[in-house]
């Protein structure tokens, strides 16, 4: 596990230092290569993780009614991830009010994921009141 | 972790900003912008592909 967290540190710092030497003179290629400095980081964390994401969901799969709430927490992970992923990279591009369209943009996402939980909660909190 | 990607798009951004310099030196500064609009096509174009990759797989794993 160590190996791994160290290689993706390694990676990241290499990154920003082969940046630093490039964006005074190019900074539109600077700019890209921290954008595929983060893709390719991203994936490298997605592949590492994958394993433990599918044991967690075989386990929730086993406790039957509740693994629905597992795949919207799961689904609202990766919308997070994605976009923190745009928002941060308009950050870096000086793009904050962009930046935080996209930001509204996962918040409406998971809003949206989120209703139908939230009205079985309620439909169960107003059977259990009896109204 | 395809290290590989990254190192490339350092190259092609010395390689332009190389001949950049040299195009401005020699007095060709028209051929020197659409050397550096090339270099920064290609390298777009390469983000591209690893960002689309990079979508695809968080839609894939999270069940987007």
């Amino acid at each position: 596990m160590t190996a791994t967290l160290v290689k993706v540190l390694a990676v990241i710092l290499i990154s920003a230092v082969m940046i630093l030497y490039i964006a005074p003179q190019k900074a539109e290629i600077g700019f890209m290569l921290s954008l595929a400095a983060g893709a390719v980081v991203i994936l490298g964390l997605i592949n590492w993780i994958l394993p433990h994401i599918s044991n967690l969901e075989a386990a929730f799969k086993k406790a039957g009614g509740i693994s629905r709430y597992f795949t919207v927490s799961l689904k609202a992970l990766g919308i997070s991830y994605v976009t923190g992923f745009a928002a941060d990279t308009c950050r870096d591009f000086g793009q904050s009010a962009l930046a935080a369209k996209a930001e509204f943009a996962g918040k409406c996402a998971i809003f949206i994921l989120c209703v139908s939980p939230a009205v079985n909660v309620l439909e169960a909190a107003l059977k259990f009141a009896g109204i | 972790m395809d290290v590989n990607f990254i190192f490339k798009i350092a190259a092609i951004g010395i390689i332009v900003t190389v001949l950049n310099q040299l195009l401005i030196r020699s007095g060709r500064e028209d051929q020197a912008m659409l050397t550096s609009l090339a270099g920064l096509i290609v390298v777009l174009l390469m983000v591209v592909t690893a960002i689309a990759d990079l979508f695809s797989t968080v839609k894939r794993l999270f069940g987007l």
